[in-house]
């Protein structure tokens, strides 16, 4: 019954979701908390496109898509600090436009050899083993990250007024935290796709709050929610061939709509 | 010198918030600053906190730490964060068990310390902003509107406890559109209305609206 735990691509499959899944959430917590859930949408959308990028004019993709979500990041919060535009508006624009930027490239050039439809919904099992490390390295970091930044990161995601009053580096920490969700979400949609990524940045966290009994609790609740879900969507979509990244957003859709009713009987008695 | 305004204004899209305001603020005062809705307090305080720089003019900061008690409550809605978590994680350094114990059994909301902010009422959560300042071990404590979400009762209870931590040597700045309120405590007053109408002590205060009573028949403010 466990003989699919002996295929290479199956191990590189569920070790890239556990490491994505964890990375994901230990950020998302913080981006959900402030009204940001929308970042991890939007960058997931550059990124596809800085993806695209990578593939026409180099080997390994990740050079040149990195930088670019990077970059677009920041763009992003600046346009978004200046109050100029509403911080919504700021998302959708600069990632509509890099999404555009992305089809035109793929249509104008002959070179192109992914499929849009793989880097959409994700290609979890044909991964190897680079992007094992590479996801390891970016769950370290990001974990090392969370755990460094956690008390600076809390007050500014409750109140950022009061953070820049107390003389907490609040546009650093908020910069960086975009930065390094840029990041993620750069291998993310190289391996479980531009959806998966965007889902991977909301569902946790939502989901983990619903039965949190504190901030802390629902950074835990979140990071397993995801671990389980993601393990589970990778084996169901397996046996039942369906694509994994879909199958692990619809079980995240399932997860938030039973702990929502369950929050939701609780209350009425 | 604890803080000083040298020719202060703000401007919003050409709008001038706050114009040409200059005071000083001392060690051990205790400052009330009174203005109706849209006389430019919420701005001013800004600058005071130096969460805003000044279009004109310029503020000066002497070495002291400041704490700041906000009116209006930023927090956010969907994050499960309890009392708990904001008293200890809030400040830059860290602060002690005990004393968070200290100060919630203070404002008598010891049981609250592990629900979450947002199932608090407006005054149970203006207590906990009250003690998040507190706990910074301010030398100077701004404190804008503090008791509008306090039910009576507590209200005079927290103003001896301000009053308490001026003695002791804290200095108080006091931000309300209640004159009553204004009026009852501290050494100096400032009336605020897009500019400094008035600033003094409190008999002063009493004799130049008496006086702008006799002359113009305007409205005459009690002590």
């Amino acid at each position: 019954m466990f003989e699919f735990l002996t295929y290479p691509f199956m191990i590189r499959a569920i070790l890239i979701g556990v490491t994505l899944a964890v990375s994901t959430s230990l950020i998302s917590n913080f981006l959900v908390s402030s009204n940001q859930s929308l970042i991890g949408d939007g960058l997931a959308h550059i990124s596809f496109t800085g993806v695209v990028i990578g593939v026409l004019f180099s080997n390994n993709p990740l050079y040149i898509a990195i930088p670019i979500a990077i970059l677009a990041s920041i763009l992003i919060k600046f346009l978004m600090r200046t109050n100029k535009i509403h911080g919504d508006t700021a998302i959708g624009l600069v990632s509509t436009l890099a999404l555009a930027i992305g089809f035109i490239l793929i249509s104008q050039s002959s070179g192109f050899n992914m499929s849009v439809e793989s880097m959409l919904v994700g290609s979890i099992f044909s991964t190897v083993w680079m992007d094992v490390l590479y996801s390891s390295i970016i769950m370290l970091l990001v974990f090392t990250f969370t755990i460094y930044s956690y008390k600076h990161l809390f007050s500014i995601s409750f109140d950022s007024t009061y953070a820049k009053f107390s003389k907490i580096k609040e546009a650093y920490y908020d910069y960086f935290l975009a930065a390094i969700t840029a990041v993620v979400v750069v291998v993310g949609v190289q391996t479980i796709g531009t959806l998966l990524v965007s889902a991977f940045i909301i569902f946790p966290a939502v989901s983990g709050s619903l039965v949190a009994k504190s901030f802390k609790h629902m950074m835990i609740n979140s990071v397993i929610i995801n671990v389980v879900v993601t393990i589970t969507g990778i084996i169901l979509g397996h046996f039942l061939s369906y694509p994994a990244g879909a199958s692990i957003i619809v079980l995240h859709g399932i997860t938030f709509g039973v702990l929502y009713l369950f929050k939701l009987i609780r209350r009425i008695e | 010198m604890i803080l000083k305004l040298d020719n202060v204004s703000v401007k919003k899209f050409d709008n001038c918030i706050i114009k040409n305001v200059s005071f000083e603020v001392n060690e051990g005062d205790y400052l009330n600053i009174v203005g109706p809705n849209g006389s430019g307090k919420t701005t001013l305080i800004k600058v005071l906190t130096n969460l805003t720089k000044p279009t004109e003019g310029i503020v000066t900061f002497g070495d002291y730490k400041f704490g700041y008690i906000p009116q209006h409550l930023h927090q956010a809605k969907f994050m499960p964060a309890t009392v708990y978590e904001v008293l200890k994680l809030s400040n830059l350094k860290k602060v002690k068990d005990s004393e968070i114990d200290a100060l919630l059994d203070l404002m008598n909301i010891t049981e609250l310390k592990y629900h979450k902010m947002k199932q608090l009422s407006g005054g149970e959560s203006q207590r906990v902003y009250i003690i998040r300042a507190l706990l910074s071990h301010p030398d100077v404590l701004i404190l804008d509107e503090p008791t509008s979400a306090l039910d009576p009762s507590f209200r005079d209870k927290f103003y001896n406890y301000i009053e308490t931590l001026h003695n002791n040597g804290m200095t108080i700045i006091h931000v309300t559109h209640d004159l009553s309120e204004g009026l009852r405590r501290g050494s100096k007053i400032i009336q605020l209305d897009q500019t400094i109408r008035f600033s003094g002590t409190f008999e002063d205060f009493q004799n130049f609206h008496q006086h702008h009573h006799d002359e113009k028949g305007g409205e005459h403010y009690h002590v």
